[in-house]
């Protein structure tokens, strides 16, 4: 890969700024260069790859594992067809005289369209890893540079990456004219106008993209995924690479962050992390968003239809689903429930939760009331128990959309783990502020009976006081540490195996702010990562971070993650992790649904 | 047929009114219930629309409707009690094959376009065409265009020709005398036209021909899940139209 710079005659009385952006553009290439091992030697990358068939994983964590997986030749093959496409997208730039913002939009559809992929790739990895370097870059020039120079500079140069440079050194350009897409929904999602190339968009904790096997765009949870399709591009390069060799990549591993690959028949799913997740917790996530879109379309369309056309825009039909898929990449990153493959109870007398598990009966698949991501009840068809990746589903689309608030609605929607071929029929309600009944059957004309229903429902509910009760259940924040009483404790997360439900109690006092909050949960993951890992899992797990001692602790039919303050002594924890699993064992029942009825 | 549905569209008003004299004194305080499907591309303002005539709230940036939403409103329309039954559907087009459902028994359907998005009456006009090849024939359409504030000139200004309108009133309103469709403007954010659109349509729709045949309905098909619904709109107007004859 070479840099050459413009030589074009109108660079001639080159500005100091110009200058300064043009020798600095080309330093970052040289330096930023990750596929070429020679000129980083420092730089450790490490690529994990593993026979689908054999599952044996292979890691190659020296230097020189790019020229070994020859990623770097996958690269260079595509230069032949970028430089093509550069010369043609460079003459039609030529041909026009056009006014400053019709450069930058050309611009910016320039390095959108697919066009010299070997340096999109530059500025994929490089808006990752390289972000220090940006923003130096950007305090360093000045807000307003010589605007027209640089145009000229673009007219002339192919390299898309140094039109980044001209954006970044325009201050007040961060938010070009570039006309928005909202032919798929009128809905304006709250990173949605992100620009890509920003150090904003590439300074996100995790990204997650979306492709179809040909490198169609498809979502991406920041920006729009129109204007990364270059990007998604390298994603499918890098992706068929190793196809080709009847292989699958999963991991990718630079600096902080890692690459993490869930190939899905039509679709490939890529996380982009430096939380500290571990792959498989990342790949998980991935399995959600897979399973959000499968609730939308079904495996069986979404078979056919790349059967049928492999190239579909499937946008057009997941229109809609974005805020869904949005809502979920945001709730698995402060959800234990994900994670731990469980679903969370409100905490309620058994005696009320009978009394409306009782009213609930009704001729169906499920019936379930709901608030927030916690379940007040289910009830379920004898033999079609409900799988808490499914119910996380339902969780995500009633939270998920403001649209259910106030109005009785009626939804196709797919469970994949109950069926992943066919669409059941969800009726969703608010009873009260907070709670929600949702209504679920097989046939798609039952609306009337369901909504005639809900009103018998909300009668009885209303009628026996536990409607009052269920909503001030609801509204509570949950119980408090200090209603257990054990010396120490300040936080847990208890999983019971038996019932694939968990309980935690409220955020109080040293985590109620976000940032303690997040920092708390990393400490759980990093616990439950190191637990469940597939080389070694662990019974227990004794950690002391400088604000916390963590424990974990895993027996057949509990797991439990408790946070102490870091100067307890370990009796004095084992002695109150006892206290603690006595208090669950004798709320358990007002904890968790024991046994959920059945219709 | 569609010429002949067409027609009865248009007649219909005249013989509402000339009929309503002797039934209205009996049926004034029991609502009559109008079955109304709302219909358009995605992001027109389908559910903002409603929202104004339900609640006659308005909200920003509101996310797209799943499936379908059931909303009711009674209205007043002279001496009759109107209860709409609004099946307010979603727009995105995996939603479409679903659409049958929810046309298929109204008795008026609103179809609407966004007056800023020339694409959208493409979408309308061929939401009318299935609407005429398959619901019913007697349906009522209204053709709204929404989101007229965005393209409201300030106060004592003439229209500029860059508002942002790409659906001029003329074109649009020539395509529905055509198609035989009722013809609004709205702003759903404002709130202008909306009760119009409900208004026009409760008073096309020949409303005393779907009071006289409830009892009926309940002795043919004993308790139905769709009070009042699904099979008298099947029946109804081809019975009483012949009636009339």
């Amino acid at each position: 890969m070479s840099f050459s710079l413009p030589k074009s005659p109108l660079l001639s009385p080159m500005s100091p700024i110009m200058e300064d952006v043009l020798s600095d553009s080309n330093s970052v290439i040289t330096s930023d260069e990750p596929l070429s091992p020679t000129l980083q030697p420092q730089r450790k990358f490490s690529v994990y790859k593993t026979k689908p068939t054999t599952q044996l994983s292979l890691s190659v964590p020296s230097t020189k594992a790019y020229s070994s997986s020859s990623a770097g030749s996958s690269v260079k093959s595509f230069n032949a067809i970028s430089n093509l496409l550069d010369s043609s997208i460079n003459g039609e730039n030529r041909s026009k005289e056009s006014s400053v913002d019709d450069y930058l939009t050309k611009i910016m559809n320039r390095s959108n369209s697919a066009s010299s992929t070997d340096n999109e790739y530059l500025t994929f990895c490089k808006g990752f890893i390289d972000n220090k370097n940006n923003k130096k870059r950007n305090f360093s020039s000045e807000p307003e540079s010589d605007m027209s120079l640089d145009f000229d500079a673009r007219n002339e140069s192919i390299d898309s990456d140094s039109s980044i440079e001209c954006k970044m050194s325009n201050g007040h350009l961060d938010m070009p004219a570039i006309p928005i897409d909202e032919e798929y929904s009128g809905y304006r999602r709250k990173y949605g106008h992100e620009d890509p190339q920003s150090v904003t968009w590439s300074r996100h904790r995790k990204h997650f993209f979306i492709l179809s096997s040909s490198g169609k765009p498809i979502y991406t949870r920041y920006g729009d995924e129109s204007r990364i399709s270059s990007y998604m591009g390298v994603i499918q390069a890098i992706i068929s690479f190793f196809v080709d060799a009847e292989d699958s990549l999963r991991c990718i591993n630079a600096g902080n962050h890692k690459f993490v690959f869930l190939l899905k028949g039509p679709l490939y799913l890529v996380a982009v992390s430096r939380t500290n997740e571990s792959e498989s917790q990342l790949r998980e996530q991935l399995n959600y968003l897979y399973n959000q879109i499968l609730s939308v379309l079904t495996s069986t369309q979404l078979t056919k239809i790349y059967e049928q056309r492999m190239n579909f825009d499937l946008r057009i039909l997941l229109g809609g689903t974005e805020p869904f898929l949005d809502k979920l990449a945001n709730s698995m990153s402060d959800e234990p429930g994900f994670m731990l493959g469980s679903i969370q109870c409100v905490r309620m007398s058994k005696e009320l939760r009978d009394k409306v598990g009782n009213i609930l009966q009704i001729d169906l698949l499920y019936a379930m009331l709901i608030t927030n991501y916690k379940l007040i009840t289910l009830l379920r068809l004898k033999k079609h128990s409900l799988h808490s990746a499914d119910l996380h589903l339902v969780f995500n689309m009633v939270n998920g959309s403001s649209t259910f608030r106030s109005v009785e609605s009626w939804t196709p929607i797919c469970l994949p783990k109950f069926n992943n071929k066919g669409f059941l029929h969800a009726y969703v309600c608010y009873i009260t502020a907070n709670v929600c009944l949702l209504l679920i059957s097989p046939d798609k004309d039952k609306f009337f009976e369901l909504s005639d229903a809900k009103n018998t429902i909300v009668e009885q509910l209303t009628a026996c006081d536990a409607l009052q009760g269920i909503e001030a259940a609801s509204k509570s924040e949950g119980y408090s540490i200090a209603d257990i009483g054990v010396a120490g404790l300040r936080h847990f997360i208890y999983k019971s195996k038996t019932c694939l439900q968990y309980t935690s109690p409220a955020f109080l006092a040293s985590y109620n702010n976000p940032r303690e909050k997040r920092r708390l949960f990393k400490l759980y993951r990093y616990t439950h990562d190191r637990m469940h890992s597939r080389v070694r899992p662990l019974k227990v797990h004794y950690y002391v971070s400088p604000s916390e001692t963590i424990l974990g602790w895993i027996t057949a039919t509990f797991e439990l993650y408790a946070a102490f303050g870091p100067l307890i002594s370990k009796t004095a924890l084992t002695n109150s992790s006892l206290v603690l699993l006595k208090w669950i064992k004798k709320e358990e029942e007002n904890l968790f649904i024991m046994n959920s009825p059945v219709f | 047929m569609s010429n002949n549905s067409r027609q009865s569209i248009s007649e219909s008003p005249a013989r509402a009114g000339g009929e309503s004299n002797n039934l209205q004194s009996q049926n004034n305080l029991k609502p009559v219930q109008v079955k109304l499907v709302l219909l358009g591309e995605a992001a027109v303002g389908k559910s903002s629309l409603v929202l104004r005539f339900v609640n006659n709230d308005f909200q920003e940036n509101k996310e797209p409707t799943i499936g379908a939403a059931f909303l009711t409103q009674k209205c007043r329309l002279e001496d009759k009690v109107i209860k709409f039954e609004i099946w307010d559907t979603a727009g995105q087009e995996r939603f479409h094959s679903l659409a049958p459902m929810y046309y298929r028994n109204a008795q008026a359907a609103v179809v609407v376009y966004d007056v800023t998005k020339s694409q959208s009456l493409e979408k309308a006009k061929s939401w009318v065409k299935e609407l005429q090849r398959q619901a019913n024939p007697n349906i009522v359409i209204a053709l709204a265009g929404n989101k007229i504030d965005l393209v409201q000139p300030e106060e004592g200004e003439e229209e500029s020709p860059e508002s942002g309108r790409q659906v001029p009133t003329d074109e649009a309103k020539a395509y529905a005398a055509e198609a035989g469709l009722l013809f609004f403007e709205t702003s759903a954010k404002k709130g202008d036209g909306v009760r119009d659109v409900f208004t026009e349509i409760a008073k096309k729709i020949p409303l005393e021909l779907m009071m006289s045949p409830r009892p009926r309905q309940i002795v043919n098909g004993g308790p139905s899940p769709l009070p009042g619904l699904p099979r008298v709109n099947g029946q109804n107007p081809g019975q009483s139209s012949g009636c009339s004859c």
